[in-house]
């Protein structure tokens, strides 16, 4: 909240426990009184004149006034302009506040579904958590990259004052910093969909969880421990398999095998994912290896290490990063980007990859490096 | 009293002794539906668009029942569908009725209609085949529209957004949009050539047969309106007619453009969509504007203020919305730079707005201000407008706009504008010519009372909307989700404050309702034992309050000729009549 806007009775808005909801909340209450002042303006000024100048008698003529005055037309129209200027560079300053990156963020997946949120947390030992509720720290600032199975939803934690489309085929990302913790708030936060999406669209609703400095990591290691500790009480045999596990292809065998067994505990251990390992097998299985290296040999195509995040310049002199949204794209649209020092000869993928597939295989270039940075600091 | 004899005086008398009008110039049935006279063709327009205003009205009564309290309230379960469906069915309906059968034609095609050659002193429109043909598109894309009800219901929403509406269930545990979706993007895609065929007739009838001595400035300002609508009208609704096609096409299954799992665009449809539909609110609220400033200045009986501001202003709207579609798309995750452009254009449409009511403004000071049904409705038009205008800074600030889309305070602001804007410059409108339309007067104290319910009702409804948005509660929901909320555990004090703010305006809705029923009494009354109507009631200065009320077949005997439609010198009361005659000639 801006410290020079007062804020009107709490009945206006929402709750405001975010820096992007402080920046909404303070340009809102702005408008508030501009708009209540031109409209108490107008409104005062057409009622005076009416009551002044009510025609009493049918005879009743109306005074003589001059019938147009470029000055004063051109006088009323400039500080609407002024005003709403102010406005544009205000809304712009919050809009890039929750469009840009932030530094040190907590990455959340979140996929999207009729009529479900899944929320997606990677350990540091690369597993998947995957949660219905949003969890996130106070203070620390939070990036989420949706992603719809479906139809088009949206996001909005009116809290937060934050909302995106999650659109199937696309990554969409909005970046916001929590300032205030569900135990100070006195309760979780609302978080709903609002883009329309069939039968239950106003049921797809859940909440979000600000947990207090430091508790957010115990949090995350319980929700990935939980299931594994499960699996270790009831069947420590088959926890010391999965730990061995090293290639999606035992990971299979491994979650067959529970799910033969039982059935209870392979839909919670189905919770923690190993996306890198299914797309190192879809690496393999896919041809890929063919001609692109992932030690950073140079082959036909380019070396998938080094890949995330790397500037990329492609043969129309374009520019991208490669985030998720360009590796789908390299992916199911590849001749449209061609990376400039190479020859475009690769084929489209375009629904022979499932949209998971094309998540696992994202993961999986994002841990080549992330392995590499592990190696590097650890000599 | 001396009355100046400019083709009135003589001719006003011996229309009289015929009595011969519009009205009994020929009888029966096919009189009327082939008929090739602009008034009749208005007059069916606003039979059809007063029907589909009834329709789209109970739907919002039942949208307002459902959501009086928590949980399933009147709507049932229908077939193998749930309440819910029922409920998605239901606003799509009031949505897309409203829309594409009532406010998107209803004033150019009906006041418009009816007004604009009058105001021209022409015989008829340019092309009055043309303009049939409009009004048979019309009804038969309002035919394909309910059909759409009745072959399996349409629950995307008025917006039809892709992919929704667009795949086909295949035996996936995916739930698509129900049967109606081709039959009702047919009809609008009619309803469309309508839309087209009547900006073509007004642009050609505006450039054709104005009267010797007025000038494009000489000409009423709500000719303005309808010219700078008819440009929007052809250029925009194209756009709109491929993008329906295209998903009709495509839900047919027969090409893919919007399918993301086989490399469509879903985001792509919305660029279309809006690229036609964010102008179409300026089809809307412009021709309201001319209305308003016609109404204004009347009943004032002053020359309107600043007559090139506001018809330049007219036209800047125009343009400009062809340039601020992307403002529907914020949260599509459109590019900073594009979502900054469209914000920053859409800022510029609030200048000549506001330019257009400080203007009107300007236009009362000093006036002869007659407190009477029209009047009120103009100034009250002044009071939702000038809301729903305000409301739309918030919507086009980038961040505000993250934080307000898609909830009630958007359905708010543009039920302001809309309903606001367009419905109450028609009502107003109506109830101005309406002496000119049927030649009868009304029961003024009737009209106001039924204004008054009317105007309470309305901000009722709507303005606990926007609160109900900022707090928390996204559009397009069956459920009130209080209760769903508290069983996930939030303890909030918005809780209570959607279940008490949708009872409060769900009361309003009823409120509204009964205003409605008030109106339509008053103008039944009015048709059926009303008071003979001079020729100008009003004190008018523009031509149509010159020839008789109702006016004969062909208008005027001979073309009249023009001078400034806001000159209100030398007319004067005359008491025999009780209406006004003009006494001396108008400056040209």
């Amino acid at each position: 909240m801006s410290p020079y806007i007062p804020t009107l009775a709490n009945w206006l808005m929402a709750p405001e426990a975010s820096d992007v909801a402080g920046d909404v909340h303070g340009l809102y209450y702005f408008l508030v009184y501009v708009s209540g002042f031109f409209f108490l303006a107008i409104i005062a000024l057409m009622v005076v004149f009416t009551l002044k100048y009510r025609r009493r008698s049918p005879k009743d003529k109306a005074q003589k006034t001059p019938t147009h005055h470029y000055g004063l037309e051109a006088a009323w129209s400039i500080p609407p302009l002024v005003i709403v200027i102010v406005v544009f560079v205000l809304g712009l300053k919050g809009f890039i506040g929750m469009s840009g990156r932030r530094a040190n963020a907590l990455e959340v997946k979140v996929n999207a579904w009729q009529w479900n949120w899944e929320f997606v947390y990677t350990t540091p030992e690369g597993v998947e958590v995957r949660v219905p509720e949003l969890h996130l720290e106070v203070d620390r600032p939070v990036v989420l990259t949706l992603n719809s199975q479906d139809v088009i939803h949206s996001l909005w934690i009116p809290a937060f004052g934050v909302k995106r489309d999650a659109v199937p085929g696309r990554y969409n990302k909005i970046a916001f910093t929590p300032t205030v913790t569900s135990a100070e708030h006195g309760s979780p936060f609302p978080l709903l969909c609002t883009e329309y999406c069939g039968t239950q669209h106003s049921t797809m609703l859940s909440t979000v969880t600000v947990h207090e400095r430091g508790m957010f990591e115990v949090w995350l290691k319980e929700a990935s421990k939980a299931p594994l500790d499960e699996l270790q009480k009831q069947a420590p045999e088959l926890y010391a398999q999965y730990l061995k596990i090293t290639t999606n292809e035992q990971f299979q065998q491994f979650m067959d095998a529970l799910k033969a067994d039982n059935p209870e505990l392979h839909e919670k251990v189905d919770k923690l994912q190993r996306p890198a390992l299914v797309g190192a097998e879809l690496y393999t299985a896919k041809g890929c290896a063919q001609c692109h290296s992932t030690d950073g040999t140079r082959l036909t195509g380019p070396s998938l290490k080094g890949l995330w995040g790397a500037k990329r310049v492609f043969t129309d002199g374009a520019e991208a990063e490669a985030d998720e949204n360009y590796i789908r794209s390299a992916i199911v649209n590849p001749m449209e980007t061609i990376v400039s020092t190479y020859q475009g000869v690769m084929p489209s993928y375009q629904g022979k990859l499932s949209d998971p597939q094309i998540d696992a295989f994202i993961a999986y270039i994002r841990s080549l490096d992330e392995a590499a940075e592990q190696d590097n600091n650890q000599p | 009293m001396t009355r100046f004899n400019d083709q009135l005086g003589a001719f006003d008398h011996a229309a009289e002794l015929r009595g011969d009008n519009y009205l009994t110039h020929s009888r029966g049935l096919m009189s009327w539906l082939f008929t090739l006279d602009h008034k009749r063709i208005g007059v069916m327009y606003l039979v059809g668009i007063l029907g589909s205003f009834f329709l789209g009205g109970v739907m919002a009564l039942l949208i307002r029942t459902e959501l009086i309290a928590e949980g399933q309230t009147i709507l049932p379960a229908i077939g193998d569908k749930t309440w819910e469906d029922t409920y998605n069915q239901v606003f799509t309906l009031h949505g897309a009725i409203m829309v594409f059968l009532f406010i998107i034609p209803g004033i150019p095609a009906a006041l418009g209609n009816f007004i604009l050659p009058i105001m021209l002193g022409a015989k008829d429109v340019a092309f009055p085949k043309l303009n049939l043909t409009s009004w048979w598109l019309y009804m038969f894309g309002a035919v394909f529209a309910v059909y759409a009800i009745v072959s399996g219901g349409l629950d995307t929403g008025w917006t039809f957004y892709t992919p929704y509406s667009t795949a086909q269930i295949q035996g996936s545990d995916v739930y698509y949009a129900m049967q109606g979706v081709i039959p009702i993007t047919a009809g609008a895609f009619i309803l469309g050539f309508s839309s087209i065929l009547t900006g073509v007739n007004f642009i050609a009838t505006i450039h054709m047969l104005r009267p010797p001595g007025m000038t494009w400035f000489k000409m009423p300002l709500f000719l303005w309106g309808l010219y700078a609508t008819a440009i929007i009208q052809i250029l925009a609704t194209p756009v709109l007619g491929i993008t329906l096609l295209l998903l009709i096409v495509e839900r047919a299954g027969l090409i893919i453009v919007f399918d993301p799992a086989k490399g469509g665009d879903p985001v792509l449809y919305q660029h279309f969509f809006w690229f036609y539909s964010h102008p179409a609110v300026y089809i809307m609220i412009l021709p309201a504007m001319g209305v308003i400033s016609e109404m204004i200045s009347t009943h004032s009986h002053k020359h309107i203020f600043g007559y090139k501001f506001i018809a330049f202003s007219s036209v800047a709207i125009a343009l400009l919305g062809f340039l601020v579609w992307g403002h529907h798309m914020f949260t599509s995750g459109q590019s900073v730079m594009a979502s900054a452009i469209f914000s920053l254009l859409t800022f510029f449409v609030a200048i000549p707005s506001a330019i257009k009511v400080f203007n009107w403004l300007a236009t009362m000071y000093k006036g002869s201000i007659s407190v009477n049904a029209p009047m009120l409705w103009a100034m009250s038009f002044i009071w939702v407008f000038s809301i729903g205008g305000l409301t739309g800074l918030f919507l086009g600030a980038l961040s505000t706009d993250i934080h307000l889309h898609d909830t009630y305070f958007v359905v708010a602001h543009f039920h302001y504008v809309m309903v606001g804007g367009t419905v109450f410059a028609l009502l107003g409108g109506l109830l101005h010519w309406w002496p000119k339309i049927t030649g009868k007067l009304y029961h003024q104290g009737a009209a106001i009372w039924a204004w008054v319910v009317i105007f309470i009702g309305f901000n009722l409804t709507f303005f606990v909307q926007f609160m109900l948005g900022a707090k928390g509660m996204p559009r397009r929901y069956a459920h009130l989700t209080a209760d769903a909320l508290a069983e996930l555990g939030i303890a909030e004090a918005n809780l209570l404050y959607l279940k008490v703010g949708n009872a409060i305006s769900s009361f309003g809705a009823y409120i509204q309702a009964i205003g409605f029923f008030m109106f339509a009494g008053v103008l039944a009354y009015s048709m059926f034992r009303g008071r003979r109507s001079p020729a100008n009631p009003w004190g008018g200065a523009s031509l149509e309050w010159q020839t008789p009320s109702p006016p004969p077949h062909h208008n005027f005997e001979t073309t009249p000729i023009a001078h400034d439609p806001y000159d209100f010198d030398g007319i004067e009361y005359d008491e025999e009549i009780d209406g006004y005659v003009r006494t001396q000639p108008a400056d040209s």
